[in-house]
């Protein structure tokens, strides 16, 4: 399978095309006879959400993906150990595959207070000084042995919700954390499992995949909404909604597809049923490296909310 | 502590064998009601829903009702029917999950490969046959909670943080592919409650029997209602109110007051800033306390509150007891119970009959509302300049049952529940892991709140009925009393 088959099969997702890709990513890993790659799964100041939306992929679902594809040495979520046990695991398993496990981020890195908005546990006594094992000290550690950096979700990728103006947490997004420029950034708020997954595997497959500007994978993030929107149709006729719950395009009623990079219009969400658009709601931009802030309020038209962007192209082309 | 949603870590005090402490601290705080200063009215829904990613319909529920009641929004019946659809299924995912992923571990022995290594000590006691059921059964329910949010997304567009539950109903259609599409999913869900999960509650407490008594707390309850129906969704559908003393009162919010003793906040008026050095504090969710009292909220509070406001003759509460086995069994019937109310409000949905009505302005500036998530009472309040939030408040499920000793002293529900416990093997202390799980902690939703300060004072205002009877007028004198009232009466 070259990379333009499986190009063809990320972007073209269904149940059909996952199962060849399971069944490829085996077939490729047994041939290399490789060990499955090793990896770390950190939630930082997150809400769970891209764990969660990663155990709603469905194939390859959760149980393929821990059974066959990767080796998750830690994941919050998951594993079975607790306390200090579950810290010790956390340490073995970055030690002993130093430079090579994948490190995935969940959610944002709070580095305001030296870190103390984000706490994962304690040495001593809780509530004294000095104290507290932050998720800031924890993910530049991990960083600093990992192989491979892939930060899911807006809130690893660029701050996300976790970052929404005040901030009062100094969240960063991993990148900006770590300081590090080659972490592949899987944005979206959450991340479809497809997302996680397909970039995983290529990662794991061909080696890093081609990103854009802000570090993401091109496959998944080269073209925006707008251009492949069912309702497309309506935008080029002029034909606006003037809120929620209407068939028409979602433009006036918020929509900041013309400006979002994803393909969920292709995708769809959540076994492949429905998507914000086909909801008849306004896509909210959640890939953006601005979301929230950047799409609220999430009512109001893109020129409104973000004045000096293109007022919403009636051309195709819109880039920005 | 892992298997939780979010950065919990707890600390227990043991002497002998006995815990005689505990300390239930959230690690993380991002500052949602910050966030929300400044922003529209409409945001509410979406953007609340970010404070959880795995009951992100609850928050879009409550924020799309805080919305509805700021504009006088009168939902059409196919509106206020998919809002409690949604949230629904998206309680039946959470509840999924919960026990198989996250507190079936505590008592299963899985297979020792990733991510189940590493674990140490043990205590468990089912043979292997039962074993082999539960792990196999682990792994229909990834299938299972996969399906609730898709019959979620069915009407929302995507699961987690929804899209369809927008001010003034629900975005998408309804439509007979879309209510056979639920229909079959739905029974699908049914089918694993029947066969897997009840069965398998029901083995845990066959083998677990002392589980009924370990991690037992006082019969303190709250619950707001399930489910919302109605136009304006004001008339919940199980009973509401706070259960102590064996009896259930109605709930005067007024008696409502957070406590930031031992919380990570200064304790200044009229806003409370985050203080991340506080001497003494531990934790980043605040002590809500009812009359000075901590009470637990979620499956099990419902289930009191339910049966203690009975017919006549069953007003006192015998109930179930309040052990950890008792609160996975009252998640797991009631997530059958669920099931079964979701079915029938499919049954009447029309198709083609509008699902959106929207009020064009703001016609009430001030609201609060309290709505059931999967762990529990759930409290939005919002008070709005023009069409702009200037302040919200969110109390979540996870604040109550995990907060801090409050400012008298007194422990949160989950740290009530670990007190007193007799360790087996202090070394390995399985049976905390086991308590603090069974309570389903979110630590993304604890851990973000902040006490209106005197914005309570507005509380008062937008609640019609039960404040006025309470006797305490609507100023901040009536606050501090409640306040002063709280503490000297706890328990
Ligand atoms: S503006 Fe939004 S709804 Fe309209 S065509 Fe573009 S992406 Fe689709």
């Amino acid at each position: 399978m070259d990379y333009c088959d499986f190009r063809d099969l990320v972007t073209c997702s269904g149940e059909n095309t996952t199962a060849v890709l399971i069944r490829e990513l085996n077939r490729f890993l047994d041939q290399a006879a490789k060990p499955k790659p090793p990896v770390i799964w950190f939630e930082a100041n997150a809400c769970s959400g891209d764990s969660i939306s990663l155990f709603n992929a469905a194939g390859p679902g959760l149980e393929q993906i821990l059974s066959s594809i990767i080796d998750l040495r830690y994941s919050n979520a998951l594993m079975a150990a607790e306390g200090p046990a579950a810290i010790e695991e956390l340490a073995a398993a970055a030690t002993a595959n130093a430079g090579v496990f994948v490190l995935v981020v969940e959610g944002a890195i709070p580095v305001a207070a030296r870190g103390r908005y984000g706490i994962v546990s304690w040495r001593g006594p809780m509530g004294t000084a000095g104290d507290a094992v932050t998720v800031a000290s924890i993910v530049e550690w991990l960083g600093s042995l990992a192989g491979s950096v892939v930060a899911v979700g807006t809130c690893a990728t660029h701050g996300g919700p976790s970052a929404a103006r005040p901030n009062p947490s100094g969240s960063l997004g991993t990148s900006a954390a770590l300081g590090r420029r080659d972490v592949i950034n899987v944005t979206g708020c959450p991340a479809h499992p497809d997302w996680t997954m397909a970039t995983l595997a290529h990662l794991l497959m061909y080696g890093p995949p081609g990103l854009d500007r802000w570090g993401r994978p091109t496959l998944i993030y080269g073209d925006t909404v707008h251009r492949h929107c069912q309702r497309r149709s309506y935008f080029d006729r002029g034909e606006f909604a003037t809120g929620p719950g209407r068939r028409e395009c979602m433009f006036e009623a918020g929509c900041v597809g013309p400006v979002t990079h994803s393909d969920c219009p292709y995708r769809q969400w959540n076994s492949y049923v429905n998507w914000p658009v086909k909801a008849s709601t306004p896509c909210i931009g959640c890939t953006t490296p601005e979301f929230p802030d950047g799409s609220t309020p999430f009512f109001a038209p893109l020129p409104v909310k973000r004045p000096g962007s293109p007022p919403g192209g009636h051309k195709e082309g819109i880039r920005v | 502590m892992t298997r939780v949603s979010g950065l919990l870590s707890i600390e227990v005090v043991v002497d002998g064998n006995q815990v005689v402490d505990a300390r239930a601290s959230g690690g993380q705080f991002r500052g949602f009601e910050m966030m929300m200063r400044g922003r529209h009215v409409t945001d509410a829904p979406y953007f609340t829903e970010r404070v959880c990613g795995i009951c992100s319909a609850a928050h879009g529920y409550a924020g799309a009702l805080v919305a509805d009641r700021a504009y006088h929004n009168e939902l059409p019946p196919n509106g206020w029917i998919l809002r409690n659809f949604i949230l629904g299924a998206e309680i039946l995912q959470n509840q999924i999950r919960h026990f198989y992923l996250l507190s079936l571990p505590d008592f299963v022995e899985f297979p020792p490969v990733p991510p189940f290594q590493g674990v140490v000590g043990g205590d468990y006691r089912l043979g292997v046959a039962a074993t082999g059921r539960m792990v196999a059964n682990y792994i229909r329910a990834v299938d299972a909670s996969r399906k609730c949010h898709e019959m979620m997304a069915a009407f929302a567009g995507k699961a987690p943080h929804a899209h369809g539950m927008v001010p003034g109903g629900v975005s998408v259609p309804v439509t007979a592919d879309r209510v056979l599409k639920c229909s079959s999913l739905l029974e699908e869900t049914i089918s694993f409650l029947d066969d897997c999960y009840l069965p398998d509650v029901e083995t845990l407490a066959g083998a677990y029997p002392d589980y009924f008594q370990i991690g037992s707390r006082p019969a303190r309850f709250y619950s707001s209602g399930l489910f919302r129906v109605g136009p304006r969704m004001d008339t919940p559908l199980t009973p509401s109110g706070v259960l102590y003393d064996g009896r259930v009162e109605p709930v005067d919010p007024l008696f409502i007051q957070e406590h930031l003793r031992r919380s990570w906040f200064d304790e200044g008026l009229p806003h409370p800033a985050p203080d991340p050095d506080k001497p003494l504090a531990y934790t980043w969710s605040t002590a809500p306390r009812y009359r000075g009292m901590a009470l637990e909220v979620g499956p099990l509070a419902r289930r009191a509150v339910c049966e203690a406001s009975g017919p006549p003759g069953r007003t006192l509460f015998p109930g179930p007891g309040t052990g950890t086995m008792d609160r996975l069994i009252a998640r797991a019937v009631e997530a059958r119970q669920i099931a079964s109310l979701i079915w029938d409000l499919l049954k009447t949905l029309e198709p083609g009959a509008p699902t959106v009505a929207q009020n064009p302005s703001v016609a009430d500036p001030f609201v609060s509302i309290t709505v059931e998530a999967p762990r529990g009472t759930l409290q939005h309040t919002m008070l709005v300049a023009g069409e702009e939030i200037a302040r919200y408040n969110i109390i979540t499920p996870s604040a109550w049952n995990f907060s801090p000793h409050d400012n008298c002293g007194n422990p949160g529900p989950a740290e009530e529940a670990l007190i007193g416990t007799v360790l087996a093997d202090p070394g390995c202390p399985v049976e905390v892991g086991r308590i603090v799980r069974a309570f389903d902690p979110c630590m993304s939703c604890a851990t973000h709140v902040i006490r209106p300060g005197r914005g309570v004072k507005v509380l008062a205002v937008g609640q019609p009925v039960g404040v006025a009877s309470s006797g305490h007028d609507t100023t901040q004198r009536g606050v501090e009393d409640a306040r002063d009232l709280g503490c000297s009466r706890g328990p």
